[in-house]
């Protein structure tokens, strides 16, 4: 009897809540920022921006996102959206294609629907804000060749770290990075992937260069080591500081932990994406697409993607390049 | 069309003679003669063990016999699975049915021969055909209704329409009545008095004499493994099928040895569970074997364990020593000092990954362990005790369980409640499957026991064990306390009769 | 009657013997085959890489599988008992989170910050033992839930950001060293130790290896199989949660997404052990062993600098073939 009671609460409890929750659709406007992940910090500083455009444009905004980074789920995400009736959405996808024709549904609905950091130049997207992943990669590898400008050596070796094999952002990074570098002496001899995890990226870091002490560079194209203290990653501290001037290293993304890194002179140059700016303007543009007022600050960029040639209105959040000489002063 | 009519006095539909049938230890079937002609009944009777499931697997191709022949209408016929058994004519309802509980009635009726219109299956004909179907046994009912939400009488009938529908001409039905209300039985029994009518043979297999007087032209009689007698129903009475059933000679059975019977140790009273056991109330002392007798089924494994603890009873109360107590798990049960052997040692009673040490000790680890730390050294001196005790053969105390024979692990299970010092000691069929020379070694344990002032309750379902180990009796029929004997006053005769009615 | 000389003749005589069957008894066992395995792995590393030989480089992969051991110890438990626990990874990472918030933004110090955690792991495996005996859930499913919930519950405590701030009274766990050993596989031996002799010693492991080889017929013995299982789950649960603590101190962060996908890893080195998933099989030492052998080929990897994509491609496979060649010895007897 007594667990028939507690069964019956926790069922009307919970049809209640989903009701409720279903049943809500939101009444004034709301204006939702779905990156890639959850918990994800790389995404951390876009969450920023879009809370203070929020306060600075006065209208409620919302931070929506999958546990993992998967497409399947951010579409799931997407639909739970569009049923709430958000008025806008700014999505970094997970995959171009893949959340193409979510984003057009909730137009279809009435939404007005933007992409930030990872496009869908497929979909019908209003605007793109962000630096494309390509470019940042090739910026990386133009950072690296700048490093390496005087060195005399035959060949330059470096080792790569991405995350997950085949995940769409870091693909198009190393791609960008490989172009910058070709026909130089700088060549990729090793790719370690970290399937997104710290612990992992730390220990193949470690482990690599302990094993190959004579690897010239690195390059993370993603700043997952950089989440944890220096003091994790003796073997890499080692090999940098025993000869800094001709063991270099390159990486994507700025976190607040990079300081300590540049304290200790563990870092060349970090590439970072103004995801505060993401996320900014995002909401203060999407804003004025509902308004009816103009996007600011938009450029048309013509792309080539294997033929199919795209033109993608792009607001352009730009890229920082954070280097030991300025680091203290950029980050905060 | 005329050949249909055969009013059941030429040549007998099925004739099966000298039937031969061994497994591995054991002769199942002993020269068995067995007949049925069309429009008959033939009620198949014995206890449990005496071959009569045996002799309809062969039947109905689930064995094959060793020797002797089988004649389908005069023809000899070769049974070699259960379709060419279906072929012949002969289907079997099993007491729990093949039917598909979350289908609906015309899937399963056609289950396997579904009507098909080229590549689709005809659902409308189907439902058609099973509708005209189930008619044939007054049946007027949705054939879209699923399984699950007809009763079990309804069921029964649905079963024995789908072998009318593939033409059955014999059907066998085990124990057709063991779940049907006395309403649902009438309805049953009159169905098959108008499957007689269409000349169909039946064999009916049950204890219920009743039944057996009310639609059968005759009984055969089946006792370990013999076909004892075929009687004329209409010219017999219960009491001379009894005595065919049990009528043995009795020969070299152990008998219980004299000990000092005292006080009351155990008294169980009124104890009922849901749907099943009805006050069941009974006592047990100090060097007194009860024997619990009744057919598999009638509750005596489920009085067990709701006094041992393992099932929930609804109503009772338990007293040892004359102090009532409670028993709500198998915990409370052994701190009472009552022991338990299940029915089933190798899913109830033993850990057949585990050595022999391992399970002999395994009820008393509390008693060989000091702040939690077993110390194996009186672990081990404690398994060379009821190694030597028990006569268990075995290689050494290491040995995996799983490898030794039924007797010796029988050996073990019970060293594991000895071991445990209980005062009362409750025996499922402890002798169930062993062979001779263990047996009798552990109804010797058993007498030496009983002599030590342990009270011991024997489940058994071997009369001869039974009248031979026993100081009293209890008889149980269909959850409830029939009778009680002493064991001078006991014959097999009296005590089935108890168990029967 | 046997005077003392005699005795103690007897009693030498003996030992050969007693050593004999110590030894054969040890040979025979699971846990020395795949020990065989993992020392032909080391030798062939040995041999073919250079820089597997470093002590830096030995010391390492073993400070980076104590982590895996340890919560595979916690689940070895419940996996004799015939059950599995799916939410290894998110109280791996909820703990981690919470133990460094404690420590980093509660100023409690760093000793009662890790109790704090190690009690709510303890809690959080009560609860899914609860479920499993309570409510009658299917470990499968209780432990699922829980996955969900403890990992959902460190993103809202944490709101996704990291944990940082974290002070060398806590780094010790896991960036530490004693005697030139790092701390975490200090950290691993004592509790496989510890473990090994609750399971092989006290009465509590053989009723568990008991639960685990027949239910029905521990239960009928009169022992309280109910109690048993919440043991196992919230040991489970505390086990979990020093490896994520450990973990988090090891890399200087707590992070809320720590431990994802940990219960594979964790599941594998059991099974890789030689322990039934079925129940009723098992040892401490078999699971050392089995995240030994998947630290030692997450390491050759990278030594051999072979593409990530092969990493899960080898694991899946060697998971497979352990059980496989288990199965087979399973049968052989």
């Amino acid at each position: 009897m007594k667990k028939l009671l507690l069964v019956t609460l926790l069922v009307v409890l919970v049809a209640g809540g989903l009701l409720f929750a279903a049943g809500a659709k939101e009444k004034e406007r709301v204006i939702a920022v779905v990156p890639q992940q959850l918990g994800n910090v790389v995404f951390l500083p876009a969450e920023e921006g879009m809370k203070a455009a929020g306060k600075d444009f006065g209208v409620k905004v919302l931070w929506e996102a999958p546990t993992k980074a998967e497409a399947q789920l951010q579409v799931e995400v997407m639909e739970g959206l569009i049923e709430r009736g958000v008025s806008a959405i700014a999505i970094s996808c997970n995959h171009p294609d893949a959340l193409a024709g979510v984003i057009n549904q909730a137009i279809a609905a009435g939404i007005a629907v933007s992409t930030f950091d990872a496009d869908s130049p497929g979909s019908n997207r209003q605007f793109f804000a962000g630096t494309n992943n390509y470019q940042a990669g090739y910026i990386c590898g133009e950072e690296m060749l700048r490093l390496y400008k005087d060195h005399k050596k035959d060949r330059i070796r470096v080792a790569l770290l991405e995350g997950i094999p085949g995940a769409f952002d870091i693909e198009s990074r190393k791609k960008g990075f490989k172009d910058a570098v070709a026909g130089s002496n700088i060549e990729v001899v090793y790719e370690g992937a970290c399937d997104d995890d710290v612990d992992k990226s730390v220990i193949i870091v470690e482990d690599y260069t302990r094993a190959n002490p004579n690897i010239d560079a690195w390059f993370m194209a993603g700043g997952w080591p950089y989440v944890v203290q220096p003091g994790a990653m003796p073997e890499y501290t080692k090999w940098k500081q025993s000869d800094p001037q001709n063991h270099m290293v390159v990486t994507m993304d700025v976190f607040p932990s990079s300081k300590e890194f540049f304290d200790m002179g563990l870092i060349d140059s970090a590439v970072d994406q103004s995801f505060y700016d993401m996320g900014y303007l995002s909401v203060k543009n999407l804003l004025n697409v509902l308004d009816g007022k103009p996007i600011e600050g938009l450029e048309i960029i013509t792309m080539d993607d294997e033929g199919v040639v795209y033109n993608i209105p792009s607001i352009d959040t730009g890229t920082r390049i954070v280097t030991p000489d300025n680091y203290k002063t950029e980050i905060k | 069309m005329e050949e249909k009519k055969k009013t059941g006095r030429g040549t007998p539909f099925l004739a099966m003679r000298g039937i031969y049938k061994d497994f591995p230890g054991v002769r199942a079937l002993d020269d068995v003669d067995f007949s049925v002609k069309l429009g008959e009944v033939m009620a198949l009777v014995g206890e449990n063990g005496a071959g009569k499931s045996t002799l309809m697997k062969i039947l109905t191709g689930v064995y094959a016999k060793d020797a002797g022949e089988i004649l389908i209408e005069g023809q000899d016929a070769q049974i070699v699975d259960a379709a060419s058994a279906l072929d012949l004519g002969i289907s079997m309802i099993y007491q729990e049915l093949n039917l598909i509980p979350t289908t609906n009635i015309a899937e399963n009726i056609f289950l396997g021969r579904e009507i098909k219109r080229r590549v689709f299956i005809d659902k409308k004909e189907m439902h058609r055909q099973a509708k005209e179907i189930i008619k044939m046994v007054g049946l007027e009912l949705d054939t879209n209704l699923l399984i699950q939400d007809l009763s079990a009488v309804q069921r029964q009938l649905i079963e024995i329409s789908k072998a009318l529908s593939v033409n059955a001409r014999l059907i066998i039905m085990d124990e057709p009545t063991s779940s049907l209300t006395e309403n649902e039985t009438e309805l049953l029994l009159g169905i098959i008095k108008e499957l007689k009518q269409k000349d169909v043979a039946i064999v009916y297999i049950t204890h219920r004499m009743r039944e057996i007087f009310e639609i059968a032209d005759r009984v055969a009689v089946m006792r370990d493994g013999k076909m004892v007698k075929t009687l004329d129903a209409r010219k017999t009475d219960t009491g001379e099928v009894v005595r065919h059933m049990v009528g043995r000679h009795i020969d070299t059975l152990f008998v219980k040895e004299e000990a000092p019977i005292t006080d009351v140790v155990l008294e169980v009273e009124g104890v009922s569970t849901k749907d099943f056991l009805k006050d069941v109330s009974f006592k047990v002392r100090k060097g007194e074997i009860l024997g619990f007798a009744g057919l598999v089924g009638a509750g005596r494994s489920e009085v067990m364990r709701a006094v041992f603890g393992i099932d929930k009873k609804e109503s009772g109360t338990i007293r040892m020593h004359g102090k009532e107590i409670t028993i709500n798990n198998t915990v409370d049960a052994l701190d009472n000092h009552i022991g338990f052997l299940p029915e089933d040692r190798k899913l109830q009673a033993l850990i057949l990954n585990m050595t022999v040490r391992e399970n002999i000790t395994l009820a008393s680890l509390k008693a060989l362990a000091k702040y939690n730390f077993l110390d194996k050294k009186r672990e081990r001196a404690m398994s060379d005790e009821y190694i030597e005790r028990m006569r268990v053969r075995t290689p050494s105390m290491e040995q995996r369980i799983k490898n030794l024979s039924g007797g010796n692990q029988q050996k073990v299970a019970i060293s594991k409640w000895l071991a445990t010092e209980s005062q009362v000691l409750i025996l499922d069929e402890p002798t169930r499957g062993i062979d001779v020379g263990s047996k009798k070694e552990i109804h010797s344990l058993m007498s030496e026991l009983a002599k030590q002032g342990v009270a011991i309750i024997m489940i058994s379902s071997e009369l001869p064990e039974i009248l031979g180990m026993s100081d009293r009796i209890v008889v149980m029929h269909e959850g409830r306390v029939k009778g009680e004997l002493m064991r001078q006053e006991a014959t097999q005769e009296n005590i089935m009769q108890m168990a029967i009615s | 009657m046997v005077d003392q000389s005699e005795q103690g003749l007897v009693k030498i005589k003996k030992a050969p013997h007693f050593l004999k069957n110590w030894a054969t008894s040890i040979v025979k066992s699971q846990s020395f085959r795949i020990f065989i395995v993992m020392v032909v792995m080391c030798v062939v590393m040995w041999i073919i890489s250079p820089p597997f030989r470093t002590s830096t480089n030995i010391l390492s992969v073993a400070k980076n599988f104590s982590t895996y051991a340890i919560a595979g110890i916690g689940v070895t438990l419940v996996i004799i008992t015939g059950g599995i626990d799916l939410s290894i990874g998110s109280i791996f990472g909820l703990t981690g989170v919470i133990a460094t918030m404690m420590f980093a933004k509660f100023n409690i110090p760093a000793f009662p910050a890790v109790l704090i955690g190690l009690a709510l792991g303890t809690l959080l495996g009560l609860v899914n033992g609860l479920f499993v005996v309570r409510a009658n859930l299917p470990p499968f499913i209780a432990t699922l839930g829980m996955l969900s919930i403890a990992r959902s519950l460190a993103y809202i405590i944490t709101k996704g950001y990291p944990v940082v701030g974290l002070g060398k009274e806590i780094l010790f766990l896991g960036q530490g060293d004693i005697l030139k050993i790092p701390t975490p596989i200090w950290l691993m031996a004592v509790i496989a130790i510890i473990f090994s002799i609750f399971l092989n010693k006290t009465i509590t492991g053989r009723r568990i290896y008991a639960l685990g080889g027949n239910e029905e017929a521990t239960k009928i013995s009169g022992i309280n199989t109910d109690r048993l299982k919440l043991l196992v789950y919230s040991i489970g649960g505390c086990l979990y949660a020093f490896s994520g603590i450990i973990t988090a101190s090891k890399l200087g962060v707590g992070q809320p997404t720590a431990g994802n996908g940990y219960e594979l890893d964790a599941i594998a080195a059991v099974v890789i052990g030689g322990a039934s998933l079925t129940g009723g099989a098992g040892t401490i030492a078999g699971t050392v062993i089995g995240a030994a052998i998947m630290g030692i080929l997450r390491n050759a990897l990278v030594l051999l600098s072979i593409r990530s994509h092969w990493q899960q491609f080898v694991i899946g496979w060697v998971i497979i073939i352990a059980v496989i060649l288990d199965q087979l010895r399973v049968a052989k007897n």
